[in-house]
């Protein structure tokens, strides 16, 4: 029984509606995201990882990022990149949907971001680590007795 | 004492329109809130909080049923977790739920796992059965919704049995049991008296009426549309499930008539507005209304000549009922729910058939004998009140928190072990006699040789009863795994004749610290069960999995697909079995023993599951759990400590306990206390220590919108190893904190037998080493861990984390004394963070 509960009611339900003869224009992949994701936060890596063509991940990711399939415009306008290799289009999806304005409203909690880079500070080539890092072979070329001292100065212990 | 009922108003609240849905919602709130059998609490989901605000019961009632006030001011500025909310108390959803964001098949195991009772009202199963008349988007939302019910409700409430048969009928294709339901017909009796004169109603200074009147003023529109002539009423969401169409074909093939269309505008209703707009008949003889209050209703069905329900399907039909109670003749159409619903009453027709509804209409008007003998049949209709139906639903709330469960006795007198190492149990058993005084029998199963020692070196008063392996095990053959293996011996143990309904379970090392009641383990009426995780949290030891981590993870899914709630029981501290709920487990669940299961977590939350009445999830009491702080992230602080897991090296030389005693004497409970007192002391400092680093991560989502963690990965374009890293990172000085690292699959994939390792290093400003940790090898296939991360003992504020990660190849095995050879890393990706240290 379990998990896949919901997986028969989607079995049962799609059956309905085939015998109404009209069908769903959404995949079974988005109806059971809906019983499957935390509606606070969302894992990216898990996200890029899970088994899904081009279109079923396109509604995956809106539901997981913004509560809510993919609606017919964006369906529309997102069609062109179907054919994209799986990674490069669920990249693009991912940061495409984290960066939007409905995603910012949202107050999802984002985990594992590595599809949107961030400017790391530390990063920046500042003046004081461009000298440190010239300053650095010349440290380590220095006798214990001295490099000691030095690093007491600097607030080192090791 | 009155029975706490949470009541979710999330939809209600958001929404300014009432459907029967909402007309359900207000009714039942009104009339619980004035119920003294119940103390109600209203919420309201907050997204943004990721909690229920608490809604005012006096202000809610004082607008919706006074019209006194707005809907803001009735929320309080109190709000619950989800979590927080009360052990043994009913969770009762009415709304139409399925569309809130808070998904029920994320907040029931939650709620399950308190303990929690859940009562539904089922409006309809209309989206699985009839799919194509919902929003394809209502649909999906509606899957989750009610594959939930199914699987956590305690109770379901229906308006009519039709529903219930359908429900029922799901139930059964799914494989899964119907819960506990009831049928109550919905109330019909709205007490509204409509004002067609609004200069007859109270004003204020201004002249303008009171805003508690403004409600009673029949709309314009309405009483314009009602004096064109004598008219055909149709209510109810504009939507294609009801059919509206018909009653325009009808009116195109000579229906002799007027018509009022009442409703909101639903979904899919482009072409149909288009229809009636345009229809040449639009405001002379077809009426659209679309936004009319509760006295225009009243009104217009006061003066209808018909209601006409050509809908597909209903969950019960109110427009059928509320037209009975004001003597106005329906036709229906028919379909087994209006047929159970307007029985005699109604008239029935075929509803693809727009002729029939215009021949009936005709043999009404040319045979006023015919339509007069509707009227007057319907004198004798005795509608179903509000107040029926809420007596009717108080009846199924008292009824799901009934108890239903074995009733646990008042007594628990004899504790079980299972041991293999005698020594042990004899030097915790000194502890057990003189705080446990409620034990007077032990019952030991161990191996046969033990049982002659432990009876010549035992020289306390309990009765000792002994079960040697071999009688327990009856020929069967003992798991090689120790999880499998401790699970296998438990659920064999419950086949013991000699064992009382309720014992305690304890192990040969869990000494109890003072001395203490029965009321540890039952407390009125409850097994007080002691958890001091969730599983679903549980990470394990990072780079090496034990047999109880692998039995954790695996006791996890098991209890996940089965719905159950996923504390982690194995506290290391006695627990108390109510073996007949046991080995009910052992019969739901056949050939369970066979597994490497948490026997603690399954059975407790078994018995929750199934008996939240019997059981209430404690934190844990017990010291030395674990044994190494920095082993976890603790769950929680335990707010006592009533047992030690005694590990004899915490008694070492420099270890916590050093100098205290490991045996039992006579006033040992002082000693206790000061050891309670350590090592509590040493848990809120890993909390402290955490605390900084929790807080910073919140602020860093609040900042960057995303939570800080340490990703590993292959970056798309380069195709090298990359690391994601927080742009900066905060530590308190000189502690341990755990930190998220993540790897990603393509890692292994693209190094697959190479070795990832991973190191950090502290800097100063002056970017001088000040802390360097080891490389710390990662098993392969690790995609998330928590790094013990050790921040530098020196007063800096500032500095940088040099982040390291390099592949290598295996290391070939070395003899002792040789040196190994050198192994450059193959690749090596480093990511430098700005630190602050507090």
């Amino acid at each position: 029984m379990g998990k896949n509960i919901y997986d028969k009611i989607f079995n049962i339900t799609e059956e309905n509606m085939r015998k109404s003869g009209e069908k769903f224009t959404h995949p079974k992949s988005a109806f059971l995201c809906y019983t499957e994701f935390d509606p606070h936060k969302v894992d990216l890596i898990e996200l890029f990882k899970i088994k899904a063509s081009n279109p079923e991940f396109l509604d995956i990711a809106y539901i997981n990022l913004l509560n809510r399939p993919v609606d017919p415009e964006a369906y529309q306008s997102w069609k062109k990149n179907f054919n994209m290799p799986e990674k490069q289009f669920r990249r693009l999806v991912i940061k495409r949907l984290v960066t939007s304005k409905e995603a910012n409203v949202c107050h999802k909690r984002i985990y594992n971001n590595i599809f949107v880079k961030n400017k790391s500070k530390s990063q920046k080539d500042t003046f004081r680590s461009r000298a440190m890092q010239k300053l650095m072979p010349v440290y380590k070329k220095l006798p214990e007795s001295i490099k000691a001292p030095i690093r007491k100065l600097a607030g080192g212990n090791q | 004492m009155k029975k706490r009922i949470y009541i979710d108003l999330s939809m209600i609240m958001q929404v300014n329109y009432m459907t029967g849905v909402q007309r359900v919602v207000q009714e039942v709130t009104l009339r619980l809130l004035k119920n003294q059998d119940f103390s109600v609490i209203l919420l309201c989901y907050n997204s943004e909080n990721e909690n229920f605000k608490i809604v005012d019961n006096d202000r809610f009632y004082d607008f919706f049923a006074n019209h006194i006030g707005t809907k803001g001011q009735c929320y309080t500025q109190k709000s619950i977790g989800f979590h927080e909310l009360k052990t043994g108390t009913v969770f009762l959803d009415l709304d139409n739920t399925w569309n809130c964001r808070l998904t029920r098949s994320y907040l029931y195991p939650i709620l399950k796992k308190t303990g929690i009772q859940i009562v539904n009202f089922v409006h309809d199963i209309l989206p699985v059965t009839n799919p194509q008349y919902s929003h394809e988007n209502t649909v999906m939302h509606f899957i989750g919704y009610i594959g939930a019910v199914i699987k956590y409700s305690d109770h379901v409430c229906f308006s009519a049995k039709a529903d219930a048969d359908s429900f029922g009928e799901l139930c059964s294709r799914l494989d899964m049991p119907m819960p506990e339901y009831s049928v109550m017909p919905l109330g019909c009796d709205l007490k509204i008296t409509e004002c067609t004169d609004p200069e007859t109603l109270p004003t204020d200074e201004n002249g303008d009426i009171l805003p508690e009147y403004r409600h009673l003023i029949v709309q314009q529109e309405v009483i314009d549309a009602v004096n064109a002539g004598q008219y055909l009423l149709m209510i109810g969401t504009v939507e294609p499930r009801k059919n509206n169409k018909l009653v325009i074909d009808a009116l195109d093939a000579g229906l002799d008539i007027n018509v009022i269309i009442v409703g909101k505008m639903g979904w899919n209703t482009g072409e149909l507005k288009k229809r009636i707009v345009n229809h040449p008949l639009y405001n002379t003889k077809l009426f659209m209304l679309n936004k009319v209050n509760d006295a225009g209703i009243n009104y217009l069905y006061k003066h209808a000549y018909l209601l006409a329900f050509p809908t597909f399907n209903e969950g019960f039909g109110l427009p059928l009922v509320e037209a009975f109670r004001h003597g106005t003749p329906v036709i229906a159409s028919d379909i087994p729910v209006l047929r159970e619903v307007g029985g005699e009453y109604a008239d029935y027709f075929d509803n693809t058939d727009c002729k029939a509804l215009v021949k009936y209409v005709d043999k009404c008007r040319k045979n006023p004998d015919y339509y007069n003998s509707k009227k007057t049949k319907l004198k004798s209709y005795k509608p179903a009140s509000w107040d029926d139906f809420v007596e009717k639903m108080s009846k199924a709330l008292i009824s799901a928190s009934r108890e239903k469960g074995q009733v646990p006795p008042t007594e628990i007198k004899q504790m079980v072990v299972l041991t293999a190492r005698h020594e042990d149990i004899m030097k915790s058993l000194p502890f057990i006699e003189a705080f446990m005084p409620f034990i007077k029998e032990l019952v030991v199963c161990c191996p046969e040789w033990n049982v002659e020692p432990f009876k010549e070196n035992y020289k306390g008063n309990l009765k000792l009863i002994f079960r040697t392996d071999d009688q327990l095990l009856n020929g069967r053959p003992l798991p090689d795994d120790h999880q499998a293996r401790n699970f296998f011996l438990r659920c064999m143990i419950m086949g013991l004749d000699v064992l009382d309904d309720v014992f305690i379970m304890t192990d040969d090392d869990y000494r109890p610290m003072q001395p203490m009641s029965q009321e540890v383990f039952l407390k009125n009426g409850r097994y007080q069960s002691y958890y001091f995780y969730d599983l679903k949290e549980w990470q394990g030891t990072y780079n090496n999995y034990s047999s109880f981590d692998l039995g954790a993870f695996k006791t996890r899914d098991f209890l996940d697909s089965q719905g159950y709630p996923t504390y982690q029981y194995s506290s290391h501290q006695p627990q108390v079995i109510d073996k007949r709920i046991f080995r009910e487990m052992l019969e739901t669940h056949k050939g369970i023993e066979n597994n490497p299961y948490d026997e603690w977590s399954t059975y407790f939350n078994f018995g929750l599951y199934h008996h939240p009445d019997l059981f209430k999830p404690c934190p844990n009491v017990s010291m030395c759990w674990p044994g190494k702080l920095t082993s976890w992230n603790l769950y929680h602080i335990p707010g006592i400590f009533l047992f030690e897991n005694y590990y004899a090296e915490m008694y070492d030389e420099g270890n916590i306990f050093e100098g205290f005693s490991q045996e039992y004497y006579d006033g040992i409970e002082s000693e206790n206390q000061e050891k309670a007192f350590l090592f509590r002391k040493a848990i809120e400092q890993q909390f402290d220590e955490r605390k900084v680093f929790d807080s910073y991560s919140r602020f860093y989502f609040d900042r960057e919108g995303e939570y800080p963690a340490m990703i590993i990965h292959i970056d798309p374009k380069t195709q090298e190893l990359e690391l994601h890293a927080p742009e900066y990172i905060q530590f308190q000085h000189d502690c341990w904190t755990r930190v998220p690292v993540v790897i990603t699959e393509d890692v292994y994939k693209k190094y697959a037998g190479k070795v990832l390792k991973i190191s950090y290093h502290f800097r100063n400003t002056l970017d001088v080493p000040v802390l360097n940790s080891p490389e710390i090898e990662i098993q392969t296939g690790d995609l998330k861990l928590m790094l013990p991360v050790r921040s530098p003992k020196t007063r800096i504020k500032q500095g940088s984390m040099l982040f390291q990660a390099k592949i290598k190849e295996p290391e070939p095995p070395v003899e002792e004394g040789e040196t190994p050879p050198p192994n450059p890393p193959v690749v090596v990706s480093a990511k430098r963070i700005s630190l602050i240290l507090t």
